[in-house]
């Protein structure tokens, strides 16, 4: 390869693991809405095509490979049915291992290539294997299924079945059958000839190859099929970059970043005892040299950034395979706002929301016949919203199955020696039971909700973060976890406007356009001022002066800017000064006692280092109204 | 314990087969060609066979397949053992009559584990 390619293959393999994340996404969604959208359709398409030809420009034909027989795949076949997705999932899986390249071996890995291409091309026509999951070589299931015959002259050349069978069993349990059709009649009966075949059943977590490699010696005395029962969970893989810190050198950094800047501190104070000539020239080296720190602090915090969205990154998926595993459809719905938080915070939810994901589907979501019985819709709903609420993240785990299993909680503590019978039993009670360690109503530990880890874990991990978590639980209509995690900090894009000198921001997310301010536009009705929208729509018009309690200047409305902002149920516009360009920036959260001016929702660090209000549209506006009427 | 013939042209790897194989309790004998070993295997009863893979004069898959000739090697388990692990050279060994093979270098543990496995 070219050494300028390879300096640049980090980038790469950054891009291609994203853009099969979005590939992977789209077929996810593809399978709730059977009418995929068209521009969708079209996006993946050249997705596809562009990941196609950057793999072959970084040589790394498999992936290219691949690319382009789902590409053909997806242009000639608009309708896919739930295996053809299984089978481009299992595609894109093999794409991420290309890219982690884990399989040294390139003959192993050219066979892993041609089976996969093989999987992909007959999607389209071969649809026989009665909605099990295809096969390929590097697919990693839990649960397998080997159905093996030898040959009756097996035991020549010093083959041994039973060998055979404690191989497989090195992996993880297996239960054997063993079938005795073939046993001729005793006077028939040769010594040296093998007559039994038998079925495996093996669970545990292993490739397709890892099994087959076991018949390597022997799979020409043999017949054997080996078929997955269950898919292993394949893990997404967030973070190719290998240049990437670790969060303990970030923290170092961090560190070293701060002493700097309380040693700055103590040098400005020595300074002051100087005789004039030095303190001055002394004082712009120091200025200097606090600028540098400043810019080192914002990259800093700038790189322990994650969009919050990455902890949310994998449960997609994981319902998908979980409700295959499982026979519970379900339907995932979230809603995550897009903002970056400390990468800490990050990392820390991905466990305990993996855990309440497998949670609801062993113990919250009913199977499909109950469902039809107490009248639910088939699918079951998980609906997970995240948002930040001041200084907190709020994340709402809700689901519409069962809500907590009373009698079986009761059984529960009665086995661990407390009787709760007689007492009243509020959802409360019932609820603090759950949280509490060694606590399971799962009859035996199973491959979904993990083995022996309950929901106390989940628990102290929030509490670890410093938060807290709530459970509100309904009979036979569901559950809701609430989880509360402090955040004091947070990237966030914004539309930074200038008003009298001073520049303020506002959350991009609010901002829906802006105009040069125009009379035409403006209209006054019942005392009030009115701005016209690109729709004909009259929406309330404020004066962003008004709120800062400076003089509203009526005549220059020609030089001033029209902000047209959303709320959650408004749409308002807002006249400022001017227009300055939009960034994303560190935002703080207010001290306590600032908590309560309206309308503010913190600090945003300008990259000169000075600060700018942040401003909340919502709280804006009924602070204006409010104001407005008395 | 039982009763391996370790069939190799070089001295020192027959050497350390040996010292391995009788620290774990097995009885060795040692050929240093296809020929010699075939001699050996009429003369006296082996339960195991170890084979280098290139040797001179008869190779090991021609040593084997000479080996399984012999009634009383029909069922005996014969492993090769060999640096080269292409799919080629792989069902030679196969065709042969070969129980499996051993990678070199190897793992003492291992090597001990697989005979032992074999030999049940």
């Amino acid at each position: 390869m070219h050494p300028l390619l390879s300096s640049a293959t980090a980038a790469f393999h950054e891009e291609a693991l994203e853009t099969l994340n979005q590939i992977e996404d789209w077929l996810l969604s593809s399978l709730e809405s059977s009418t995929s959208g068209d521009a969708h359709w079209q996006d993946t398409l050249r997705l596809l095509h562009s990941l196609k030809g950057t793999a072959a420009s970084f040589e790394n034909e498999a992936i290219a490979k691949v690319c382009h027989a789902i590409e053909n795949i997806l242009t000639e076949n608009r309708q896919l049915t739930s295996q053809d997705r299984d089978g481009l999932l299992v595609a894109i899986d093999f794409c991420r291992q290309c890219l982690s390249g884990t399989e040294a071996d390139p003959a192993i890995q050219a066979e892993n290539l041609a089976n996969c291409l093989a999987r992909i091309n007959r999607l389209d026509q071969q649809n026989q294997n009665n909605g099990k999951p295809p096969i390929v070589p590097e697919m990693n299931g839990s649960v397998w299924q080997i159905d093996f015959g030898p040959h009756p002259q097996f035991f020549e050349n010093g083959h041994d079945p039973l060998r055979i069978i404690k191989a497989l069993r090195q992996f993880g349990p297996v239960k054997v059958s063993v079938f005795t059709d073939k046993l001729p009649d005793f006077a028939d009966f040769d010594l040296y000839k093998c007559y039994l075949r038998w079925q495996i059943t093996l669970t545990a977590e292993v490739s397709y190859q890892q099994i087959i490699s076991q018949f390597d010696w022997v799979k020409h005395v043999c017949d054997f099929t080996v078929e997955v029962l269950a898919l292993a969970q394949t893990k997404r893989v967030n973070e190719p970059n290998r240049y990437k810190m670790s969060e303990a050198n970030l923290q170092a950094l961090l560190t070293v970043s701060h002493t700097l800047q309380t040693q700055l501190k103590q040098t400005f104070a020595l300074t002051n005892q100087l005789n004039q000539t030095d303190k001055i020239r002394l004082t712009r080296r120091n200025q200097a040299m606090k600028h540098q720190q400043q810019l080192l602090q914002q990259q800093l915090l700038h790189i322990s950034m994650r969009p919050l969205a990455d902890a949310f990154a994998r449960l997609p998926r994981m319902t998908f395979d979980l409700a295959n595993k499982t026979d519970k459809p379900i339907q995932l719905n979230m809603d995550i706002a897009p903002i970056e938080v400390d990468s800490m915070i990050v990392n820390s939810l991905i466990d305990p929301l993996t855990h309440l994901l497998r949670n609801t589907f062993a113990h919250g979501i009913e199977p499909t016949e109950l469902r039809q019985q107490s009248g639910k819709p088939v699918k079951g709903q998980i609906h997970i919203i995240a948002e930040q609420v001041d200084e907190q993240l709020i994340i709402r785990f809700s689901d519409d199955g069962a809500g907590l299993a009373e009698e079986k909680i009761l059984a529960k503590a009665k086995q661990l020696g407390v009787n709760l019978q007689g007492s009243k039993l509020d959802q409360q009670l019932l609820s603090d039971w759950v949280f509490r360690p060694g606590f399971s109503t799962a009859v035996s530990a199973d491959a979904i909700s993990g083995r022996g880890i309950g929901l106390d874990v989940v628990k102290q991990h929030i509490t670890d973060m410093g938060g807290r978590i709530e459970l509100i639980s309904s009979h036979g209509r569901g559950c809701c976890f609430t989880l509360y995690i402090p955040v004091h900090q947070a990237l966030m894009d914004v539309q930074l406007i200038n008003v009298d000198q001073q520049t303020l921001a506002l959350p991009l997310i609010s901002v829906l356009d802006s105009y040069a301010a125009h009379s035409s536009r403006l209209v006054w009705h019942r005392g009030k001022k009115w701005f016209i929208t690109d729709d004909n729509r009259q929406v309330p018009l404020i004066d962003i002066r008004q709120f800062l309690q400076l003089p509203v200047q009526e005549t220059d409305d020609q030089s001033s800017f029209i902000i047209l902002l959303t709320t959650e149920n408004n749409v308002f516009a807002m006249k400022v000064d001017s227009l300055a360009e939009q960034a994303q920036l560190l935002v703080k959260s207010l001290l306590p006692h600032y908590r309560h001016v309206n309308g503010v929702k913190g600090v945003a660090i300008l990259n000169d280092g000075n600060i700018a209000l942040l401003l909340e549209p919502g709280k804006l506006l009924m602070s204006l109204t409010i104001a407005g009427e008395q | 314990m039982a009763r391996i013939l370790v069939v190799d042209d070089s001295p020192s790897l027959r050497q350390m087969l040996q010292i391995i194989l009788q620290n774990s309790g097995h009885d060795v004998v040692c050929a240093e060609d296809g020929k010699q070993a075939i001699d050996m295997a009429t003369e006296q009863q082996f339960e195991l066979v170890l084979s280098d893979f290139n040797m001179p004069q008869l190779t090991g898959p021609e040593f084997i397949t000479m080996l399984r000739l012999l009634p009383q090697y029909r069922f005996t388990p014969v492993l090769l053992l060999t640096t080269e692990t292409d799919e080629d050279k792989k069902n030679l060994g196969r065709v042969s009559g070969a129980s499996g093979w051993l990678k070199k270098p190897f793992d003492p543990e291992q090597l001990v584990d697989t005979i032992n496995s074999l030999l049940n």
